[in-house]
C-alpha cells in the first residue's frame, strides 16, 4: 500500500464524516469544487449505500480533477468507495480502471476488485502481473490475486519473491503460502517482522496474518508492533485461517487463544 | 516524573537507573534499564517501569509490564496512582498490570474504565479483569461486575465481548459459590455469538469450570 494514496482515508476515519443527506452527497460528488467531489466519493463510501454505484462508476471516469502530475484525485477515492460498497455492478469499470495512466488509481482500482471477491478481475490482474511495461503497483496486484483465491497466478507471483521491496517480498509471500503452505515462505515474513523499520513489521505482521499460517501466532503476539495491532492481526489469522479451512477450528483456536490471552 | 528532584528521594540504585532511563537513546538500552530496575526489586522503582509504558516501544512496554508483575500486589497503588490519562497505549499496559494481580482495590477503576474509556485496547483489559478483581470484593460489588460483563458479551468491539468470557471465567472460578450458576449462564450467551471466535473462547471456560466444580 502506498502512503501517499492513504492519507485520505486515514486521515478521514479518525473524525466523525461531516454528515450528509443522500441528495447533498450526490449533488457535491457531481459539483465543481474539486474538495468538496473528492470528500463527497469519500463519505458514499463509508455509507455503503448501493445507490452510489452509478455516480461513482461515472466519477471513476472522471477528466476534471486533475493534479499537475496527471493524477486523478477522484478517480482513487471513486475507486476505494465503489470496492467499500461491496456491489459487483462496479468490477467493469474497476478492470477498466486498472487501465488508468495514474499509479494510484491502479492501486485502488485493484484493492477494491478484491473486495468485491469477483473471479472476473483474476485474468485482468495477472495478464498486468505478467506484463512488466510500466512501473505498478505490484502490491496490490498480488494482494488481490491473493484474496481471490486465483491460484493460476501462482507461477506469475514467484518472481516477486526476490523483487527489491520488501513489502512486495511480503506480499508475494503470504499470497504464495496461502496456495502452497511451502514452509520456506513464512521466513520472510518472520525475518521482515524483525526488520529494523517500525511501518515494514506492522506490514509484515498483518500479511503473516493473511497468510493463515497458524504456527505463527506465538510471533504475531511477540512482535515489536503496539498492543492492539498485535491483538488485531492474531484476530484477522484466526478469521482467515476458519476462511481456509485447511485446520479444524478447534486446532486454530487451540493455536490462538492462548496468544490472544497473554495480550489482554 | 523530574529526575532531579525525584532523584534526592529514590535509593542510589534506583536513582541511577532512573537517570539512565532518561538518557537512553535504543530500545536495546531502554530494554536493559527496564530488566534492571525490576532485578532491583525497589518498589520505589515502580514509577518507573510505568513510565516505561509510554515509551511507544511495545517491546520495552511488555517488558515493564512483566517486571511490574513480579512486584505482584505491591504494585497495585503505584499503578493506580500513575494511570496515564492522556496516553491510552501506556494506560492499556496499566489496566492489563492491574489485571493480572488481581487485587480488589482496582475494581472501582477497573468498572470505571469499562464504561467510561474511550480505547477499546483499555476497554478490553479492563473487562478482561474486572472479574478476577471483583471476586476478591464484596457481594454487591460482584453482582455489579456480573451485570458490567453481560453488557460486555453485548458490545460492538469482538475483543471487550472476547475480554468478558475470561473475565466471566473467572468470576465463577474465584467469586462468591451463589453467583456460580448466574455467570454460567451469561457464558452461554457467548455461545450464541455471531464471531466464531467467541463461541470457542466460551467451549473452552465451560471445560475449565468443569474441571473445577
Amino acid at each position: 500500500m502506498d502512503g501517499s494514496a492513504r492519507v485520505p482515508m486515514t486521515s478521514n476515519t479518525a473524525v466523525l464524516p461531516q454528515p450528509l443527506t443522500w441528495e447533498q452527497a450526490i449533488a457535491r460528488l457531481q459539483g465543481d469544487d474539486p474538495q468538496d467531489r473528492y470528500y463527497a466519493a469519500w463519505y458514499l463510501g463509508t455509507v455503503r449505500d448501493p445507490r452510489g454505484v452509478e455516480p461513482l462508476l461515472l466519477a471513476l471516469r472522471d477528466e476534471r480533477d486533475r493534479t499537475a502530475l496527471g493524477g486523478y484525485p477522484l478517480r482513487r477515492n471513486a475507486a476505494k468507495a465503489l470496492g467499500q460498497i461491496g456491489d459487483v455492478r462496479a468490477v467493469p469499470g474497476l478492470i477498466e480502471a486498472l487501465g488508468c495512466s495514474d499509479l494510484h488509481v491502479r492501486e485502488e482500482a485493484a484493492y477494491a476488485l478484491a473486495q468485491l471477491g469477483d473471479r472476473r478481475a483474476v485474468a485482468p490482474l495477472l495478464a498486468l502481473l505478467q506484463s512488466r511495461e510500466q512501473e505498478q503497483p505490484w502490491e496490490a496486484f498480488i494482494e488481490a490475486l491473493g484474496q481471490l483465491n486465483a491460484t493460476e497466478a501462482e507461477a506469475a507471483i514467484r518472481p516477486f519473491l526476490s523483487h527489491p521491496s520488501e513489502r512486495v517480498r511480503s506480499a508475494a509471500a503470504w499470497v504464495l503460502y496461502r496456495f502452497t503452505q511451502a514452509e520456506e515462505l513464512t521466513q520472510v515474513l518472520v525475518a521482515l517482522l524483525a526488520h529494523p523499520n517500525f511501518s515494514l513489521r506492522q506490514a509484515a505482521l498483518f500479511d503473516l496474518a493473511e497468510s493463515g499460517w497458524v504456527a505463527g501466532a506465538p510471533l504475531l503476539a511477540t512482535a515489536d508492533v503496539a498492543l492492539n495491532l498485535r491483538i488485531n492481526a492474531l484476530k484477522r489469522l484466526f478469521d482467515v485461517a476458519l476462511q481456509l479451512g485447511r485446520v479444524p477450528p478447534d486446532r486454530v483456536a487451540a493455536a490462538i487463544i492462548p496468544q490472544l490471552d497473554r495480550l489482554f | 516524573m523530574s529526575s532531579s528532584s525525584a532523584a534526592q528521594v529514590l535509593p542510589a540504585a534506583v536513582a541511577q537507573l532512573a537517570a539512565e532511563l532518561e538518557q537512553a537513546t535504543s530500545a536495546e538500552e531502554l530494554l536493559r534499564v527496564v530488566r534492571a530496575l525490576g532485578s532491583l526489586g525497589h518498589v520505589e522503582g515502580i514509577p518507573l517501569l510505568i513510565r516505561a509504558f509510554g515509551f511507544n516501544r511495545p517491546a520495552v512496554g511488555e517488558a515493564a509490564l512483566e517486571e511490574v508483575l513480579r512486584f505482584g500486589e505491591a504494585a497495585v497503588g503505584p499503578l493506580l496512582a500513575n494511570i496515564d490519562g492522556f496516553d491510552y497505549g501506556a494506560r492499556a499496559y496499566s489496566v492489563r498490570a492491574l489485571a493480572r494481580i488481581g487485587h480488589g482495590d482496582a475494581y472501582p477503576f477497573l468498572a470505571e474504565a469499562i464504561v467510561a474509556d474511550f480505547a477499546p485496547s483499555v476497554r478490553r483489559a479492563a473487562a478482561r479483569g474486572l472479574g478476577q478483581v471483583a471476586a476478591r470484593r464484596p457481594l454487591s460489588d460482584q453482582e455489579r461486575a456480573l451485570h458490567l460483563l453481560r453488557q460486555c458479551l453485548g458490545d460492538a468491539d469482538w475483543g471487550v465481548r472476547y475480554a468478558a468470557v475470561g473475565s466471566l471465567t473467572d468470576l465463577a472460578r474465584l467469586g462468591e459459590a451463589s453467583l456460580r450458576s448466574a455467570v454460567e449462564a451469561a457464558l452461554q450467551m457467548a455461545l450464541q455469538d455471531a464471531d466464531p471466535l467467541i463461541p470457542l473462547r466460551a467451549r473452552l471456560s465451560q471445560q475449565e469450570l468443569a474441571a473445577d466444580p
